[in-house]
């Protein structure tokens, strides 16, 4: 599997590394696959910079699985009059380090600088990485910092089909302009896309869409639309949307019937101007009722089950640092722990005052027969989620309203959670509960429920409850 | 004795007891525990380790056997609690690897692998490579003695090639 260089001859144990110990180890004596491991854990840059270290090291850092070329650091410490050609240098040198590499990559990132949008360079490197290289994910940012404004020269130009490999399954471009679609040919491959920062034209942005017909996850944050138009967003396998665009839109569609998670992080686009084919985030409250603040609708409990963190995880990646604002409409079930966890790390990513939060409980009979056994196995982890006196989610988190539909007074878990939000200094104007759609005799028990929330000790002595 | 010690005998013949929750952090010695190859009278030779990497070693199990027990016991443990317990884990790894030199860490890891204890692997291949951060290749050869034997001309050959890494 490996070689074993440097094993004492002396020793007695045949092919066994041992050393007598009077000799001091020393990392020759490490094989390549452990000194493959140590270059992991190291940046790319610093991994290839070992291979002037000595022969035995020249080719260590060739099989590594994840590559991230960076021109940044380079271009900050060059000079600027001596940019065009250290680009021009250093991009030589990346084609270069590409070819040196060995075997497949699993994931590749490139930052570079504008001027090879245009040459051809770039579309030299997507092709190795994807054709020979098959990476499964490419991120690409175009490194505007060095040389002026994001302009025109910005433009991608691609050769036809650039991103049609079928192992590519992950693609994120960063800061660049989109004329013409024909890079995006047969990209039914891509599950991914993120188009961040990017200038385009609608009718292009709607083709690129079109052609990446098995998109799961679509990240779209427009810097500007070149014309003003209607965005058509039909993708039938898409799970999760997250969208910005301060350039005027005149119509938008999104016909997704899978559609679990809508992020409108900020549009514009009159409400009766956007229309959503989407059964599974359908809320009471959207971007618009809540004053085109930013909108999160999630709809924890109809996620499968692996998706949930995956889901999750991106939300989270997908800010940085930077905490939500805004609004947030979720579906969930709170009898199951794990649905209630992923609410709470969702609520958490609001790092000030949130401004609404509808909550549409889950508890139709079909669905507690079909997790009957779910239930039951979370039985004690549930019992300590509402029995302990900490806050929930946290002691830090404050939102303005909160609306609750489709609240059983017959639950004793849902009682239990909403309890939550009365006792503790989490809500600092209204609750609201929805049963003005119930029957009779449906509404007669969940307002005498309500009535008895009324009753429990309110953490913010201004909170008020209602029906509605 | 409890049943569930065993003995593990290092290559220069140092005996030592092990509970066999922290011996199982080995996959090998798990393997062997499978297939019922452990006497229990007996000590399990492991010939590629000597005695003062091999107490190294069960040090390190030890340590992390209790983690993993608490982390069964208390599920729901809050964050702040995960947080706290993780952080003082963080902090004994970072104590554990600083106590030692770095011919010590290449035993180890060695050790490590022989034995397939992963998450020790994955420690001290971390801790080596923080000792190759930031530094020149100049720095680095220094630091873990390499000998450097490359022509001068074939030194600026992979320098010039690998340009963007080297700035």
């Amino acid at each position: 599997m490996t070689t074993q260089s440097s094993s004492s001859p002396s020793e007695p144990s045949g092919n066994t590394v041992q050393y007598p110990v009077e000799q001091a180890a020393e990392i020759s004596h490490l094989p390549d696959h452990l000194l493959e491991k140590i270059l992991e854990e190291l940046s790319t840059q610093e991994a290839v910079k070992t291979s002037v270290l000595s022969t035995r090291w020249e080719n260590l850092w060739k099989r590594r699985m994840h590559l991230c070329l960076d021109m940044r650091k380079i271009m900050e410490t060059t000079p600027t009059e001596h940019l065009r050609s250290a680009s021009v240098r250093f991009a030589e040198s990346i084609t270069k380090t590409l070819s040196n590499h060995l075997g497949r990559l699993e994931s590749c990132t490139i930052r570079h600088t504008p001027s090879l949008c245009r040459d051809g360079t770039l579309g030299r490197w997507i092709q190795t990485v994807t054709s020979e290289k098959q990476t499964k994910e490419l991120t690409l940012v175009n490194y505007t910092g060095c040389l002026g404004h994001f302009d025109g020269h910005n433009s991608l130009q691609l050769p036809p089909s650039a991103f049609s490999y079928p192992s590519l399954t992950s693609l994120s471009l960063t800061r660049y302009s989109l004329i013409g679609t024909h890079a995006f040919n047969n990209c039914c491959n891509l599950k991914t896309l993120k188009l961040l920062n990017i200038i385009a034209y609608v009718s292009d942005l709607n083709s690129v869409l079109a052609a990446c017909s098995s998109l799961e996850v679509l990240i779209l944050h427009i810097t500007s639309l070149r014309t003003c138009g209607g965005l058509k967003i039909e993708n039938k396998n898409l799970e999760v949307l997250q969208i910005s665009c301060p350039s005027k839109i005149h119509t938008m569609i999104v016909n997704a019937t899978h559609l679990e998670i809508l992020d409108m992080r900020y549009i514009y686009c009159r409400r009766h101007s956007f229309i959503l084919v989407a059964p599974k985030v359908r809320f009471n409250r959207n971007y618009w009722v809540a004053r085109s603040f930013p909108h999160l609708s999630f709809n924890i409990s109809s996620l499968a089950e692996e998706k949930k963190s995956i889901w999750l995880e991106l939300l989270v990646s997908q800010f940085h640092n930077m905490k939500r604002a805004g609004s947030l409409s979720v579906n969930i079930d709170v009898r199951n722990t794990k649905e209630v966890e992923i609410l709470k790390e969702v609520i958490l990513l609001w790092g000030e005052e949130m401004k609404e939060l509808e909550i549409v409980f889950k508890n139709d009979d079909a669905a507690s027969r079909e997790e009957e056994g779910e239930c039951s196995t979370n039985g004690r982890a549930y019992g300590n989620l509402w029995d302990d006196e900490k806050p929930f989610p946290d002691a830090y988190f404050y939102v303005s309203t909160v609306r609750m539909y489709n609240f059983s007074g017959s639950s004793e878990e849902e009682f239990a959670f909403a309890s939550r939000f009365v006792t503790q200094d989490t809500v600092m104007d209204k609750l609201m509960i929805e049963t003005s759609t119930y029957p009779p005799t449906k509404k007669f028990i969940t307002e005498a429920k309500v009535a008895m929330l009324m009753e429990l000790p309110r953490g913010n002595d201004d909170l008020t409850i209602e029906c509605f | 004795m409890s049943s569930n010690m065993i003995m593990l005998k290092s290559s220069d013949g140092a005996s030592f007891e092990i509970e066999e929750a922290a011996a199982r952090k080995s996959k090998i010695i798990a393997n062997m525990i499978e297939v019922e190859c452990v006497d229990e009278d007996k000590a399990i030779p492991l010939q590629n380790v000597t005695g003062n990497i091999l107490a190294l070693v069960i040090e390190y199990c030890n340590k992390h056997i209790v983690d993993d027990d608490d982390d069964v016991a208390t599920e729901e443990a809050s964050e702040e609690e995960e947080e706290a317990k993780k952080k003082k884990v963080d902090d004994w790894e970072a104590e554990f690897m600083n106590s030692m030199s770095l011919e010590t860490m290449f035993e180890l890891l060695l050790a490590a692998n022989y034995l397939n204890i992963k998450s020790l692997i994955d420690l001290v291949c971390q801790t080596i490579a923080n000792n190759i951060k930031d530094k020149t290749p100049e720095e680095v050869r220094k630091i873990f003695s390499i000998e450097n034997d490359f022509t001068p001309e074939e030194e600026e050959e992979i320098r010039k090639e690998n340009a963007w890494a080297f700035g």
